[in-house]
């Protein structure tokens, strides 16, 4: 395949990023934007378990709304980490507690302020987490994003994608199942054991999830795994997978 | 015979339309790595590399744009089809605005880049 470069290759220009990385990041990144007003630190760096092949994800709020992730990225991409930015303008971030109930409580569990002059990221973080309603809602939201895979003939018989976007979708889905019962875990694999402990009649359809990491990773540039089988003509998998998905947020919505 | 692309994968783009005209689907929180309409743009892609340029994708980055500018110049030196070479060019300009596109299905996002998006679609 054209994109796959070799693991050599790779290897040997990557390194583990560290929460002292993230704060040289930081520092370029104010320096280079005055109007950057908090960052925060998330993702497996975070949590401590970043290895050679994590992304540092930060999420940057800011007072210009023109500002964009590229520049952002461009700003620090001398380092050579592989930096991943959202970003918000400042008058924004304060919404997403209404918008994004799980992001927020993904901060709230494992974010590191690097940056917060403001005290911002100290009060948003501080507000309790009411996951009833919003939960729900995001749920529902993502049954929704299985729609487009009702039809396996829109893909032509390649479901890399497809797949990649169903493990994001399930994943999602079972973390969303933990929160409405008050688990919060955003470690994908300890969320999918966790959800199974809780949910044992659904192990196969966790595991039908689990088993579509590799096409996540391969699609999102991560360590390679060995595919568990081929993406081309994968319609009954890809069915499978969907099923498995829609079960899970039933269970979910239930919880 | 296999088609470049689908006829059916633009009824996903289709059905996304009409959501969003009946207000079913919020702006930009249904933008991101998982929306209706990057799914389009993700898998019209990897059919149209496999099928019409005989080059499978299997990720949309800086590395595939540099692969996709070489096709395209290779094209157009060769004379071929001008809408292969403008289909291949919006290919680059998806990978340029990626990393922004998937951000946004973490939240709000930037005006900036929802525009670049909803031109792109």
């Amino acid at each position: 395949m054209f994109m796959q470069r070799s693991l050599n290759d790779v290897n040997s220009k990557r390194k583990a990023p560290t929460i002292q990385d993230a704060q040289e990041v930081t520092r370029l990144l104010v320096k280079a934007f005055p109007s950057v007003d908090a960052v925060l630190l998330c993702g497996s760096v975070a949590r401590g378990d970043a290895d050679e092949w994590s992304d540092m994800d930060l999420v940057v709020a800011g007072s210009d709304p023109n500002v964009t992730p590229e520049q952002l990225r461009q700003a620090v991409s001398e380092r050579g980490e592989h930096v991943s930015v959202i970003y918000y303008p400042t008058p924004l971030f304060r919404k997403l507690y209404d918008e994004r109930a799980l992001f927020i409580a993904h901060l709230k569990r494992e974010g590191i302020a690097l940056y917060d002059p403001l005290d911002m990221l100290k009060t948003v973080l501080r507000q309790p987490f009411v996951p009833a309603v919003n939960v729900a809602a995001e749920i529902k939201a993502h049954r929704t994003k299985l729609t487009p895979y009702a039809d396996p003939r829109r893909f032509n018989n390649n479901f890399l994608f497809c797949l990649s976007h169903l493990y994001s979708i399930g994943k999602g889905v079972v973390m969303l199942g933990l929160a409405k019962r008050g688990v919060m875990e955003f470690n994908r694999e300890a969320a999918f054991r966790r959800f199974t402990s809780l949910n044992p009649d659904l192990t196969k359809e966790v595991e039908k999830v689990a088993q579509l990491r590799p096409f996540y990773r391969l699609v999102t540039d991560r360590q390679p795994e060995p595919l568990p089988f081929s993406y081309q003509s994968a319609d009954r998998q890809m069915l499978e997978a969907v099923a498995a998905i829609e079960a899970l947020a039933e269970r979910a919505e239930n919880l | 015979m296999t088609l470049p692309v689908a006829p059916e994968l633009f009824d996903v783009l289709s059905q996304y339309a009409r959501d969003i005209q009946q207000g079913k689907v919020r702006s930009t929180p249904a933008l991101g790595a998982t929306s209706p309409a990057l799914t389009f743009c993700e898998n019209f892609y990897a059919q149209f590399f496999q099928n019409r340029l005989g080059q499978p994708i299997e990720h949309i980055n800086l590395e595939s744009k540099k692969t996709a500018v070489r096709l395209r110049l290779e094209i157009k030196e060769k004379n071929g089809p001008v809408v292969v070479i403008h289909l291949i060019t919006w290919y680059e300009n998806l990978c340029d605005i990626y990393p922004s596109v998937l951000a946004l299905g973490y939240g709000i996002g930037t005006k900036a880049v929802s525009s670049i998006f909803t031109t792109i679609i």
